[in-house]
């Protein structure tokens, strides 16, 4: 993951902000918060305001800077705390909600009827509905696996990448990603299901 | 994703969705970082306390250590010094010592 602005020292901030500087803690959340803000925006809980998760994320980069060792650059650090901190909000969100095909607006409806279609060269023209319906199915994964499908189908990010952000190994970021894929493919499975019935 | 991967109906709609531009905005909220900012430093340790927060947690451990090492020689020890106590009780008895005497006496 590129820095929000190579150009930008963070090793001198970290430093001034350790001696306690006010102005360069403020100038690192500036510089961050672009960073940490896509990362909240993406897996963003339902009924969970991004100011305050993100807030949540800056707290704990403040109290565990002292752990911070330098090994990788301070973004990806940053990155997967904020990674942790959705997964961990996810989770405190135990109930899930089923998904019923009566929930699904008109335009949802349209986009599963386009998507289910055997047609490879197909694909929805109504992104904003496609994303809504994409966004009700992935609420009935697990919060790992919501997380880790959707940096690497949406965000389109490696496995690497994944296990970097994620702090799990190549080898559980498949698997999870392969379970995922099969509840997710059951989930229209029913849909199509109920659409016949 | 792998060109020659059969596009399932997941697949098909991720790329729909991937169509939507992500919201642009993300300049920092007015106040956000002052208030973070001085959040943050209040709630962050110093070296000093993170050195003691190290510290006792390997303080705790060798607590633990030195816990199970006491309550392991105790147990051993009292049960190896069960038989030799109940001796000791009886020699140090003055009434069974009479006992066993006047008995011999007679």
């Amino acid at each position: 993951m590129p820095d929000p602005t190579p150009e930008f020292d963070f090793e001198a901030c970290l430093e001034r902000v350790r001696q306690r500087n006010q102005a360069a803690a403020r100038e690192l959340v500036e510089q961050l918060y672009p960073l940490v803000i896509r990362i909240v925006r993406a897996h963003l809980p339902r009924r969970v305001q991004e100011e305050d998760l993100s807030q949540e994320v800056f707290m704990k980069m403040f109290t565990r800077l002292e752990q911070y060792q330098g090994n990788v650059p301070f973004t990806h650090w940053v990155s997967r705390i904020a990674v942790t901190t959705c997964i961990d909000q996810l989770r405190a969100q135990r109930r899930r909600p089923e998904l019923r095909w009566a929930d699904l607006s008109e335009n949802e409806v349209q986009v599963l009827d386009a998507v289910l279609q055997a047609d490879d060269a197909q694909t929805p023209d109504d992104s904003l509905a496609a994303r809504e319906l994409l966004e009700k199915l992935l609420a009935q994964l697990k919060p790992q696996d919501q997380v880790v499908i959707r940096l690497l189908d949406l965000e389109q990010k490696s496995v690497a990448e994944v296990a970097a952000l994620t702090g799990w190994n190549s080898a559980l970021v498949k698997v999870r990603a392969f379970r995922a894929r099969r509840k997710l493919q059951k989930h229209f499975d029913q849909l199509k299901k109920a659409e016949r019935s | 994703m792998k060109r020659d991967q059969k596009k399932t109906p997941w697949i098909r709609l991720a790329e729909a969705a991937r169509k939507q531009p992500p919201e642009a905005s993300v300049e920092v909220p007015t106040g956000f970082s002052t208030r973070v900012a001085a959040q943050g430093l209040s709630e962050m340790k110093g070296g000093l306390a993170v050195a003691l927060d190290r510290f006792s947690w390997r303080a705790l451990a060798a607590a633990v250590v030195v816990m199970l090492l006491c309550l392991t020689s105790f147990y051993s020890g009292n049960s190896t010094n069960s038989a030799s106590s109940e001796d000791e009780t009886l020699l140090l008895d003055p009434i069974s010592e009479y006992i066993e005497y006047s008995s011999a006496q007679s």
